[in-house]
């Protein structure tokens, strides 16, 4: 994955996560208890995967390959993951 | 004396592994307005101090570094001016590349990686310049430091799934709020708060 790529995958998960932070903050405001629980599940995830991201990113690409703690093959699979999760991001849920 | 009015900057940061530290010189070219503390250059300087005059009068240029009640130093080759000059770019320092100077316990020479802590860096000129011994010290940077537990923590965080039990993932969210509490930390300014928050993150792992 090349730099730019890199950087233009988090800024658009980013913006995908602030998205649907705002429909969370909509049904809190609302009190949508059962929908805001399931919702703060993914967004916690997310909000974990994209600080992963920024870490990695954060690295000079230099030295990365030799000092990161993390593999690209490791970050590859925390996109794939807070892709999926936001793409599954439900703006209602319901109790089963 | 001119070599007091020199104001050396130094900045420093950690390899992601934390086995070296790159430390960069930034204190910039003397300005009598804007920079009234950087470097002159050339010989016989007129208001601070010049890496010429250093390398002329043959002056042992140190770089201490103070880790848990422990004293080490680096010394700088200085047979000519372009170590000197390299420093703006940056060294890499490597534990193994450091010499103990005194203190309680010697625990960072010959290791392959620094420890998490606070770090304090001076730059020290022994000079008999004019035939007057004196020594420079800059005001100490101190800084803190996490690379090995930060990396630890991120590894641990590439678990955390949603369908992990609560235990499982309230450790992980733990460990990553105090991961954000040592970046604040480190945003004030404060040792204290980073050393606190630094001891708790390494008890939970």
């Amino acid at each position: 994955m090349t730099e730019a790529q890199l950087t233009n995958t988090i800024l658009s998960l980013k913006n995908q996560y602030l998205e649907a932070n705002s429909t969370y903050i909509n049904k809190i405001a609302i009190g949508s208890i059962i929908t805001g629980d399931r919702q703060r599940e993914s967004l916690k995830a997310v909000d974990i995967y994209l600080l992963i991201l920024d870490y990695y990113s954060g690295i000079d690409s230099t030295v990365r390959e030799d000092e990161s703690p993390v593999t690209e093959e490791e970050i590859l699979v925390i996109i794939a993951e807070t892709t999926k999760l936001l793409n599954t991001f439900q703006s209602s849920y319901y109790a089963r | 004396m001119a070599l007091a009015d020199l104001e050396v900057v130094l900045s420093i940061e950690e390899s992601p592994d934390g086995s070296y530290f790159t430390l960069s010189d930034i204190t910039g070219d003397y300005n009598a307005i804007s920079n009234p503390g950087g470097w002159e250059i050339g010989l016989a300087p007129s208001n601070t101090y010049s890496r010429e005059q250093i390398v002329d009068d043959a002056d042992p240029v140190r770089i201490y570094i103070e880790y848990n009640g422990g004293t080490y130093y680096y010394q700088l080759d200085i047979s000519n001016t372009d170590v000197l000059y390299s420093l703006e770019e940056g060294i890499d320092l490597s534990p193994s590349d450091l010499a103990y100077a005194s203190g309680s316990e010697d625990e960072l020479t010959g290791e392959t990686e620094y420890p998490d802590g606070v770090y304090e860096f001076t730059f020290n000129i022994d000079t008999d310049y004019s035939s007057e011994p004196y020594t420079y010290t800059n005001d100490p940077t101190s800084e803190g430091f996490a690379s090995i537990i930060i990396g630890e923590v991120i590894r641990e965080a590439l678990n955390y799934r949603i369908y992990l039990d609560y235990k499982s993932k309230d450790e992980i969210l733990e460990k990553v709020r105090l991961l954000n509490n040592l970046y604040f930390s480190s945003q004030i300014g404060s040792t204290t708060a980073f050393s606190e928050n630094l001891e708790q993150l390494q008890l939970l792992m």
